[in-house]
């Protein structure tokens, strides 16, 4: 009982950094409304400046010259010396941060002030992609090692000398505790007691009132951006010896730092704070508690330690989900118009007779793209209808399909060592489509799970709930020896998968290659169903339901919807449609890992299905051509000569944020508009379908609960 | 997860880490006081034969290279090296065909320095040893290696679509790069002979038709376990290890069972502690959980195999924890960070290939060769940094020329994929350049594909890397440990 006490104390550090961040996100959306899930990677972009300038001297600016020797010369890397002292080092990269708060306020969350929550929730995972893409390209793979500034964190001596009588304390856990405390309590005496904090709090209970008195928002919420950021970077040159610097790593702290900050109400810093403190002691204990002799081997541990969080975020949000604070702004704009799509046969048509061509005339790695847009095309369709039909934003269809794919590899596996596979993976061996059936079912289930928050809450806080949950599957789920057999800790063989005699495996049977034309003619086929079923959904009495639960929920259940069954079918046809896509993608890739299935996979397929058009099964075309491998990578690549890979993520952020201040409808919608009204226009007539002047909206629109 | 599989590649290999093969020591030597004189006159004279004219001798002045003793071909390349010294001998003819899937171009795991070690060494066979099946007495050239490199980035789909375009380009030979990717390449690649570069996934170890001159994870990890074992005498171990899928994999085939092999003689007691790499929330109880374990052992021991990522922490806070054990770690555990810590002073790290950290340790001809290959690295003029890593490809481009020259000499055709692959697999102790020799004919059945099985330890003392003082610069061969093992507690496979 000793040791679970002892490594529940020492939860303090790594509750300090999330502390740290909950301070931070709490200060941004006390100032702006906007939850910024780009917290950890403002953190961690200030960290690698400051490890770049004390290493070399040199400040790297947070973009990229992708086109370097030619012309405009876009200065990155500026040699400032030949390496800089830790206080010089700390002030720029300081600097740099608050700077990264400054063009995230200006160029992102000013435009989308109005815009409704799914918009700035877009816009906030546009700038981590961005920073994560900007971050690995100009800082490299390898993983950075930097001993920070704190004191004395190295050593024979601890901090506390058997505290408690249960242990050593190490300097860094007390000192990161310490800054969490320090940090909480200045900017809370910063927010409660100048005329700075108590304008910003005037703004964020009634942005309206404080323009009256003479305030401005958008300046409030500009320094609030600032500050928040530069919290965000003080937190990640405190947390800088903890461990290996890895860009992803720090993006992902914002999970446990959200539920703190939920925790505190999202505009309580010293719940948050306190929050902060809990999940991260609950995590170190779990550790202990996992290695105890009675803990079941059938829940790894890793995974309760993710589920920490969530089970944080989804309580706090089911207790004080109504009470939880909304930011309206004077006005709010509409969702992104769900246009019928009309002559849904024609296009289905010319569609398949170009597929066909194409994975005819192109093979080889051109089929491959193909196959690869099919199926990346196949899982955005699942939030085509979750977020562009029924407004409820998911960042979790991708782990769905993944749980899909297990199961239908599970129940087709016969315990049979394949000739290169590495674990058998034991299984009822049925044929591939019985399996498939299930593991669809098993996506549709754990989705409604996902979902269920859902009858609660809804915009951001959903997505703050999906987001958390993305862990736990992975880990508890997928990797989960119990329920996968061996072969979930690392590779999934696929069987090889027959539907009525007929083999659809991407993998060649005779030379093993992966652009085996069957398998294409099959997604195109799949696709083309699943397509057709998602036009008809939104034509239908149900597509016509979802969208008005997306445009209010009261509204909707006084029109005798009803909002939790409309809801929960949704995530249920959403999840299937995920299913299907992970199940293809696994007949595709012949071997699976969790990775296949992962956040950042999940948040490449929203973010290229929002910008190929959320609403719209177009959408989801484009979205899975501009998908990275897909076609259009393929053709840049293969016609400019040039890898544009390492390039595809920043442009594929960059155009995410500009789809979402632009342009929300997407490039599909967007296109069929402009091609509407020109088409109007020159028949001398209005357009039937013109983008409206912005709605009055209900002020719940914005973070809102259902009723 | 991607900085995992890096990680696992510096576990496995040896980028920028401990001590090893990059720079000092190779120094030229124009001594030709050769410590064997190996076969000279008559057979063939492509370098790699069994046997060559040696008419130029070696080194500078004389002949330094002991087939017996620095593997089948030393002699050889040594008279190629130097009859084309001053009268470079330029390949002609149809390519001999060497496709190379690697990672690059994708910030999340990019080697090109794998790629520009290849290259140098195909530019050294090309323009200067005459190609394959070279005659240096008659001073005829050979046909040249044409190289065709397939770069990718870190997603399945760039791999699988690589896979597929290297063989359509109907390679004679095969060297992967560093690719994460290799377990989907392995069906694509059948019936090509296959060289690998750093063999990281448990199916890299044991692939029919697929050899590797690097000993890599296994044995890294399987010299660890026996060093720790027969050398350091630990009565306890406790092993932080990456709870991802390679750093499992990595675990259960070549730690675990080999753990448990000494537990089971009675040697030590044992534990692996799954870390989340890179993530911080789960090290501070972690490490008491260590501290815990090894609280009654009379002379405890640490290993970081797969486990670099956190490994700063862990070093620190061990101590910090009051825990006083000895550290042996792989060299995805070193770095200049690590290396900068007090508790990093006396810490052994494992290394694989020649100790050029203490030159009195190599033997002539292995600081001439180092010098030929430093040479031909500059003349070639990389553009991404040196590296291990581009040393090592270099040494694999080189390691299939002199194959290929060997089949030549045997009168048998490099063309002929299947003559290829036999050879390979019946290679004894064969010379590997810049590295010590390879042996694949006697490989253990679990690990058929890794031809070099040694390695030493070298002590940290916090500015210099000296010889572990119980080793003495001697070679740990885990040929013989992985044969018992495969009997006692074979692989797991379901």
């Amino acid at each position: 009982m000793d040791q679970i006490v002892f490594a529940v104390i020492l939860g303090i550090g790594i509750g300090g950094l999330y502390a740290m961040l909950a301070t931070g996100l709490v200060t941004a959306f006390k100032g702006s409304g906007v939850i910024n899930f780009a917290h950890g990677a403002f953190a961690m972009y200030t960290v690698y400046v400051y490890d770049e300038l004390t290493k070399s001297g040199t400040l790297v600016m947070p973009w990229v010259d992708i086109i370097p020797g030619h012309s405009p010369n876009i200065p990155v890397r500026i040699h400032l010396a030949d390496s800089l002292g830790s206080a010089a080092a700390t002030t720029v990269a300081l600097l740099m941060a608050c700077f990264l708060g400054l063009l995230a306020h200006l160029l992102v969350f000013r435009p989308l002030r109005n815009a409704p929550a799914l918009g700035k929730v877009i816009g906030a995972v546009g700038i981590m992609l961005y920073l994560q893409a900007v971050a690995s390209l100009n800082f490299g793979a390898e993983a950075r090692q930097n001993p920070g500034f704190l004191p004395s964190t190295s050593g024979d001596k601890a901090f506390f000398t058997n505290f408690l009588g249960l242990g050593n304390l190490p300097h860094l856990i007390v000192w990161m505790a310490g800054c969490a405390i320090v940090m909480g309590a200045a900017v809370w005496a910063l927010l409660t007691y100048t005329r700075f904090g108590l304008a910003t709090r005037a703004a964020d209970e009634n942005e309206k009132g404080a323009s009256l008195l003479g305030y401005s928002p958008q300046l409030l919420a500009g320094l609030n951006w600032v500050l928040s950021a530069f919290l965000a970077g003080v937190t990640g040159l405190v947390v800088i010896g903890l461990s290996s610097l890895q860009v992803d790593r720090f993006t992902l702290y914002v999970i446990p730092a959200l539920g703190a900050a939920l925790v505190g109400n999202l505009t309580s810093i010293p719940l948050a704070v306190v929050g902060g403190f809990l999940i991260g002691m609950f995590q170190s204990g779990m550790v202990e508690v996992a290695d105890q002799s009675w803990w079941p081997a059938w829940l790894p541990a890793n995974g309760m330690r993710e589920l920490v969080p969530l089970l944080a975020i989804v309580l706090v949000l089911f207790l004080r989900g109504s009470r939880l604070p909304i930011r309206g702004s004077i006005i709010q704009r509409r969702q992104p118009l769900a246009l019928a799509t009309d002559h849904a046969w024609v296009g289905l048509g010319v569609g398949l007779v170009l597929v066909f061509l194409l994975s005819n005339i192109f093979t080889g790695a051109w089929e491959v793209s193909l196959t690869t847009s099919l199926v990346a095309g196949m899982i955005m369709l699942s939030s085509v209808v979750l977020v562009g039909f029924l407004g409820q934003i998911s960042l979790a269809q991708t782990a769905l399909a993944g749980v899909a794919a297990y199961t239908a590899i599970r129940f087709a596996s016969n315990g049979k060592l394949g000739p290169f596979d590495l674990v058998a993976v034991d299984g009822p061996g049925w044929p591939a489509p019985i399996a498939f059936v299930f593991g669809v079912a098993a996506a549709v289930v754990v989705g409604l799970l996902v979902g269920l928050p859902a009858l609660r809450i809804r915009g951001v806080q959903l997505a703050i709930v999906t987001i958390a949950a993305v862990g736990p599957i992975g880990n508890l789920l997928l990797q989960n020896e119990s329920l996968y057999s061996t072969a979930a800790q690392a590779t999934m063989p696929v069987p090889k998968p027959h539907w009525f005699g007929v083999y659809v495996s991407a993998t060649d049977p005779q030379t093993n290659t992966t652009d085996y034309w069957h398998f294409t003619a099959f997604a195109v086929v799949v696709f083309a169903l699943l397509g057709l079923a998602v036009v008809n959904l939104r034509r239908g009495a149900t597509g016509r339901r979802f969208l008005a639960v997306r445009a209010n929920e009261r509204a909707a259940a006084a029109a005798g919807i009803d909002v939790a069954r409309t809801k929960m079918l949704g995530f249920a046809i959403a999840s299937a449609l995920a299913g299907i896509g992970g199940i293809m993608q696994a007949y595709r890739l012949g071997a699976v890992q969790v990775e296949t299935y992962s956040l950042f996979a999940g948040l490449a397929i929203l973010a290229f299905a929002y910008l190929g058009g959320i609403t719209s099964v177009w959408g989801a075309i484009i979205g899975g051509l501009m998908i990275g491998g897909g076609l259009v990578s393929q053709t840049i690549g293969h016609f400019s000569g040039e890898d544009f890979n390492a390039y595809l993520a920043i442009i594929g952020a960059i155009g995410l944020i500009l789809t979402a201040i632009l342009n929300p409808e997407g490039i599909a919608t967007g296109t069929a508009l402009t091609v509407k009204a020109l088409w109007a226009k020159a028949r001398g007539r209005a357009p039937t379908e013109v983008p409206p002047a912005p709605e009055p909206s209900e002020p719940t629109a914005a973070a809102g609960v259902s009723p | 997860m991607l900085l995992g599989l890096v990680l696992v590649a510096a576990a496995c290999g040896s980028d920028k880490g401990s001590s090893s093969d990059t720079t000092a020591g190779a120094s030229a030597t124009t001594a030709g006081g050769a410590e064997t004189t190996a076969a000279a006159g008559g057979g063939t004279t492509a370098a790699g034969g069994e046997t060559t004219a040696a008419a130029s001798g070696g080194g500078a002045t004389g002949q330094l290279a002991d087939d017996s003793r620095d593997g089948q071909g030393a002699t050889a390349f040594e008279t190629a090296v130097n009859s084309t010294k001053d009268k470079p001998l330029k390949a002609t003819g149809e390519p001999f065909v060497v496709a190379m899937p690697n990672l690059e171009g994708d910030a999340g795991g990019t080697f090109p320095d794998v790629r520009e070690g290849a290259e140098a060494a195909v530019k050294l066979i090309n323009d200067q040893l005459g190609g394959i099946g070279a005659d240096y007495e008659k001073g005829t050239p050979g046909r040249p290696i044409q190289l065709k490199v397939c770069s990718h980035g870190l997603t399945q789909e760039a791999a699988q679509k690589c896979a597929n375009e290297v063989v359509a380009g109907k390679p004679n030979l095969i060297q992967i790069g560093i690719d994460f990717f290799t377990p989907l390449f392995y069906p694509v690649f059948q019936g090509i002979p296959t060289l690998q570069t750093l063999p990281i996934f448990v199916a890299d170890f044991d692939q029919p038709g697929v050899y590797s001159a690097i000993g890599g994870c296994p044995t890294a990890f399987i010299s660890a376990a026996q060093f720790m074992a027969e050398t350091k005498k630990f009565d306890k171990l406790a092993i932080p290890y990456a709870n991802n899928a390679p750093g499992n994999q990595c675990w259960t085939d070549t730690q675990e069972r080999f753990y448990q092999y000494y537990k089971d003689k009675g040697v030590w007691d044992f534990k692996g502690f799954p870390d989340e790499p890179g993530d911080p929330s789960d090290n501070a109880a972690l490490i008491q959980n260590v501290a815990d374990f090894l609280k009654d052992a009379k002379n405890p021991g640490i290993f970081f195999g797969v486990q670099a990522s956190d490994c700063v922490e862990f070093l620190k806070g061990l101590k910090a924890a009051g825990v006083n054990a000895d550290v042996v770690v792989s060299t995805a555990c070193v770095d200049d960070t690590v290396l900068a810590l007090p508790e990093s002073k006396g810490m052994n790290v494992e290394l694989q290939g020649y100790n050029v950290a203490d030159p009195a340790s190599l033997t002539d001809f292995a600081k001439w060769e180092l010098d030929v290959r430093d040479k031909a690295i500059d003349a070639y003029g990389p553009k991404a940094a040196k590296s291990n890593f581009m040393n090592d490809s270099f040494s694999v481009v080189l390691w299939g020329w002199q194959i290929a020259n060997q089949l030549i000499a045997d009168g048998k055709d490099p063309f002929d994929t299947k003559a290829l692959g036999d050879a390979l697999a019946n290679l004894g102790s064969y010379h590997v350049v810049g590295r010590p020799p390879v042996d694949c004919a006697g490989a253990p059945e679990e690990y058929q594909s890794i031809c070099y099985r040694s390695a030493t330890y070298l002590v940290w003392d916090g500015t210099k890397y000296t010889a572990d003082p119980d080793l003495n610069n001697k070679y740990i061969d885990v040929t013989e440990l992985m044969n018992t093992v495969a009997k006692s507690n074979p692989r797991k496979t379901g």
